[in-house]
This record gives C-alpha cells, sequence and structure tokens, in this order.
C-alpha cells in the first residue's frame, strides 16, 4: 500500500483527489491537509510516502511548504499539481527536490500513475526543460528575485501584501529586527529609496514571487 | 541692472507707428471707446472711436467710428456699466457666458455657446479700451481640451478595465479551474464504477472538462501578458501630451518587466525624444514604439512613417542625445531612413538585474 497524504487549500480539490486516490487498489490515503502547519503535523505523525499538493496555498506559497518537507523529510516524495505549467513553478519545483510537476487537468489516470511512480523512487521532472524554463527566466530578469532565499521571499510576497515589519515580523516567525534588516537589504539590493518603492516593485511581481 | 537698460532701450525704439501696427495686428479684440455722458455727467453709453484688425473682422456688421454700445452689444447695459467701473477704477473684467444673440453679431463661435468669455476694460486717458480674448483661439483650446478630455478618459477606461480583467483572471484561477478539475476528477471515479455505455459518456465529458481547462487558462495567460506595467503607464503619461495637438496616432508596445526609475527614466527619455522628433520634424502619422527586454539587452524600437532623415543633411540634436545615452550605458543606436519611408530607430543597452 502507498501512503499518500495530499495538501491542497480548495476543498473540492482536496476531496475529489483523495476519492480518486482511494478508489485505487494499492494507494489510499492518509490524511488531508490545507497548509503548511497541517501539513508539517501530518507528516510527522503519519509519515506518508508521497505528498500530493497544490504550487500556490492561500497565503502561503506552496513551494515552502513542499521545501520545508523535503528538506526535513527527504523520504516523502513530493507531486507538485500547478494550475498553471508557469516556468517559474516548474524551476522551483525542480531545485527544492519534488519529485513530478503535474498540470491540474483532466486526467485522473495520470495522477494515480504519478504517484505509483514517484513512490517507486522514479523522479519524473525533465531537467532539460527545466534547463530551457530557467533560461527563459534569466532573459526575463527574473535572476535576482531568484536569489532571493526562501525567507526573503516570503517577507516579499508580504511586502507586496502591504504588511508592516511588525506583522511580517509575526507572521514568519522572525524577531522585529531581523525583519527589518532583511527589509532594508532588499531596499539596496533592489535600489529602491523606501518600503513603498519596494512594495509596488513586489506586487508587481507577486504572481512570479508565488511561484518561486 | 543691466538687463533692464536693455530692456529700456529696446522700449524706446518701439516707435508710435510700430505700437499702433502691433496693437492692430494683435490676434485679441480690442476696441477703444469715448464715453458718453447725460447733463448730470454719469455715463449712458460708449460711442466707438476705433477697433482693430481682429475686432473688426469678427464681427458681422460693418465697423465704423461713432457706432454706440447701446447699438452694438448684446447685452449693452452691462457693457455700460462696465464702463462706468473702468472709468472710475481705472479697469474692469466682465465675464460673459456665449449664447443665441452672439451668433448673430460676432463670427468664429461655432461650438462656443455656454462657454464663459472674458472682457477686460481699461480705461485710457479719456477713453475706455476692451481687450478679450481671440475667438478662434478659444476655439482651438477648446478643442484642445475636449480631445484631452477623451483621452484621458480613453486611457483611464482601459487603465479600468485592465484592473478588472486581473480580478476575472485572478478569479478564473482560484475558483473556476479548481472547480472543474474537482469535478472532472470526481466524474472519473464515477467513470471506472459505471457500466461500459456511461462510462463512454463520462469520459467525454471528462475530455470536454479538459479543453475547458485549458481554453481558460490560456485566457488566464492572455490577460497576465497584457496587464497594465507600470512601464506603459509612465510612457502613455509621456507621449500622450506630445500627440495631443496632433493627428499622431501611436501604437505602444511593452515586453518588459518593470524597471527601476533611473532605467525607466532612460526609456521615457528616449521614447519622448524620438516620438517628438517623429511628430515634430517627420510629421508622421503614424508612430509605433516598442519596449523589450530579450537576451538581457534592453531595446526600444521606435519607427514611423513621416519624412525621415531627407529634410536635413546632419543628424539632429535629440538623435545625438539619444546615442549619447545608449553609449554612456554601454548600448548603441542605429537609425534606419529613407526618403519619405521614415525613421526606423533601434536603442538598445544592456540591461540585467540591476535595471529591475
Amino acid at each position: 500500500m502507498i501512503r499518500v497524504a495530499i495538501c491542497d487549500d480548495h476543498v473540492m480539490v482536496r476531496e475529489a483527489l483523495a476519492s480518486v486516490i482511494e478508489h485505487e487498489d494499492g494507494v489510499h490515503i492518509v490524511g488531508i491537509a490545507d497548509s503548511l502547519a497541517s501539513t508539517n503535523a501530518l507528516i510527522e505523525i503519519e509519515v506518508p510516502e508521497v505528498l500530493v499538493m497544490d504550487v500556490r496555498l492561500d497565503g502561503e506559497s506552496g513551494l515552502d511548504v513542499a521545501r520545508s518537507v523535503v528538506a526535513n523529510h527527504p523520504d516523502v516524495k513530493v507531486v507538485m499539481l500547478t494550475s498553471f505549467d508557469s516556468d517559474e513553478a516548474l524551476v522551483s519545483a525542480y531545485e527544492l527536490g519534488a519529485s513530478a510537476f503535474l498540470l491540474k487537468s483532466g486526467s485522473s489516470d495520470a495522477l494515480v500513475q504519478t504517484i505509483r511512480d514517484v513512490a517507486s523512487g522514479m523522479r519524473l521532472i525533465n531537467p532539460a526543460e527545466v534547463r530551457v524554463a530557467s533560461e527563459t527566466l534569466e532573459k526575463r530578469g527574473m535572476g535576482i528575485l531568484r536569489k532571493l532565499d526562501a525567507n526573503d521571499r516570503h517577507i516579499a510576497r508580504l511586502i507586496a501584501l502591504g504588511y508592516s515589519d511588525k506583522q511580517i515580523a509575526e507572521t514568519v516567525y522572525l524577531g522585529l529586527q531581523t525583519v527589518r534588516n532583511r527589509v532594508s537589504r532588499m531596499l539596496s539590493r533592489f535600489n529602491k529609496d523606501n518600503r513603498t518603492q519596494l512594495a509596488l516593485f513586489f506586487s508587481e511581481y507577486q504572481s512570479e514571487l508565488a511561484e518561486m | 541692472m543691466e538687463d533692464d537698460s536693455v530692456h529700456k532701450e529696446t522700449l524706446l525704439e518701439l516707435s508710435r507707428d510700430n505700437l499702433y501696427q502691433f496693437l492692430y495686428e494683435i490676434r485679441d479684440n480690442i476696441a477703444i471707446y469715448e464715453p458718453v455722458l447725460d447733463s448730470f455727467g454719469t455715463i449712458v453709453d460708449g460711442r466707438l472711436l476705433w477697433g482693430n484688425h481682429s475686432y473688426r473682422t469678427n464681427r458681422r456688421n460693418s465697423v465704423s467710428a461713432g457706432q454706440l454700445i447701446s447699438e452694438l452689444y448684446v447685452q449693452p447695459e452691462a457693457g455700460i456699466s462696465h464702463m462706468s467701473v473702468a472709468w472710475e477704477d481705472g479697469y474692469s473684467i466682465q465675464t460673459y457666458v456665449i449664447g443665441n444673440g452672439w451668433q448673430g453679431k460676432y463670427r468664429n463661435l461655432e461650438n462656443l455657446d455656454g462657454h464663459a468669455y472674458q472682457v477686460r476694460w481699461q480705461r485710457v486717458g479719456n477713453a475706455v479700451m476692451t481687450v478679450s480674448p481671440d475667438l478662434t483661439e478659444q476655439h482651438r483650446m477648446q478643442e484642445i481640451l475636449n480631445n484631452q478630455k477623451s483621452l484621458l478618459a480613453i486611457a483611464a477606461r482601459k487603465r479600468a478595465m485592465a484592473v478588472e480583467r486581473e480580478r476575472i483572471a485572478r478569479n478564473l484561477h482560484d475558483t473556476v479551474i479548481q472547480n472543474l478539475y474537482a469535478t472532472s476528477l470526481s466524474l472519473s471515479i464515477a467513470g471506472r464504477t459505471a457500466q461500459r455505455e456511461v462510462s463512454r459518456v463520462i469520459n467525454a465529458a471528462i475530455d470536454s472538462l479538459a479543453d475547458v481547462i485549458s481554453e481558460i487558462r490560456r485566457e488566464i495567460l492572455d490577460i497576465e501578458v497584457r496587464r497594465a506595467s507600470p512601464l506603459r503607464l509612465l510612457l502613455e503619461d509621456a507621449l500622450i501630451p506630445i500627440l495631443l495637438p496632433t493627428e499622431t496616432q501611436l501604437d505602444l508596445r511593452i515586453d518588459a518587466p518593470t524597471l527601476n526609475d533611473e532605467y525607466s527614466g532612460h526609456v521615457r527619455a528616449v521614447c519622448t525624444e524620438a516620438v517628438s522628433n517623429a511628430v515634430r520634424h517627420g510629421g508622421a502619422s503614424f508612430v509605433s514604439v516598442s519596449v523589450v527586454l530579450a537576451d538581457e539587452k534592453l531595446k526600444v524600437f521606435v519607427s514611423d512613417d513621416g519624412s525621415g532623415l531627407s529634410s536635413e543633411s546632419k543628424p539632429r540634436n535629440g538623435l545625438q542625445n539619444m546615442r549619447e545615452r545608449a553609449e554612456s550605458l554601454g548600448g548603441n543606436m542605429e537609425i534606419t531612413a529613407g526618403k519619405n519611408e521614415g525613421l526606423t530607430i533601434e536603442w538598445s543597452i544592456p540591461c540585467e538585474g540591476y535595471c529591475l
């Protein structure tokens, strides 16, 4: 039996995913989560072999969730589901060590087959495709955004949403001074004079940041 | 002090004849009246002494010295009372609203009904002078204003539409695609347990759902590509005022991310220079501007259908400035021009992360 966990913030999708997987022989669902916190808890307790999860989560990046899962539980194979085959998401999924990158589309057979394949140790992301996507990103000038670390990216997303330093510190569990230092480092890195300019800049790249 | 004396000298050299010529030819309407007093010394009317060229041509009826305000004016009482104030205080400002009665007395009033019109009454020695703005000029200003209003309205509407499109795209992504995907997953479970006939119908439904999802996905990508970038807004704000007083059409394409203030400033300066060149010197009726970031190069292409460079032999100052700007940033500029084939400018600079 392949033990599968699901993380998706959309209730209809996660229930439909669960039913599809439950109907298959040899795979079964050990838990369903909708956020970073609930996924971490689920993985600690149930130790699934495969985690199927969306790239975008409400208010959080699914990629950050996946990153933390892969870093802390290298045995858990991650299948990233996405509504878009964006270059950002593909490159990030590959770099964080996800095993598969699958478009949310009609075929449930492909999904189940993917779960079986990654559980047996296959990695289904094509490095050649990743290279092409990554070159496209560099050409579009996204390189500098990609060089931000996960914390900075999270902070950048919150800045774009208009959070204050204090609110950011509370959300990302970092000290206020740490957040301030990181924000001022980003100001000089992106050559912006003030926080408003930085927020406008990041809000322009909101959807790219959400998929890194 | 030196400057003052220069001005004084110039003023002194202006002869009476020159001054008269100036007042006669100026496009504002100038007329001079002599007050008509009753036996108590109250001003009851004004007698025309002189009118300049604009005044004479704007009046529909023949103009001659000795005509009275009471015979000439649409609202004679108002005119006479302003004349009295000017006589006592030195000047008086009269504001009219142009209306029906005016068409019969003055020319160049087409479409100006309801517009405010100001006349200055000025005492000059023993006479009173009226000065009022040139109506054809007022007319042209009004057209520019209307044109500007409609262009700004179009730009505002475009921006509102872009915001709305983005909202729809987000909604399609966050709700519609997810629901369709969930529905198709649920159907696939039904398809597996159903009889063969039913299962065929269900699989066909799943396939068409997949088509719908990819159709929506294409739609969203299209919207995201076309979303109004700050660079586009910046360039529209800079270029529209140049094109306002002209008939020139602009096609603006942006395929570049948001640049930082310094680099968007360079792009704006280059586009402004190139477009005003095309409009002013080239007499273009169509200008196309495109800003593209590709292969770590930022390129600005500007082409027009104007007269090219044929009218002048040496390169214009503005073009030289653009070239120097490109070179100072490690880039270059190429100009292609043919007689009556318009002008094409390709301005290119290296652009990496530091430009964002």
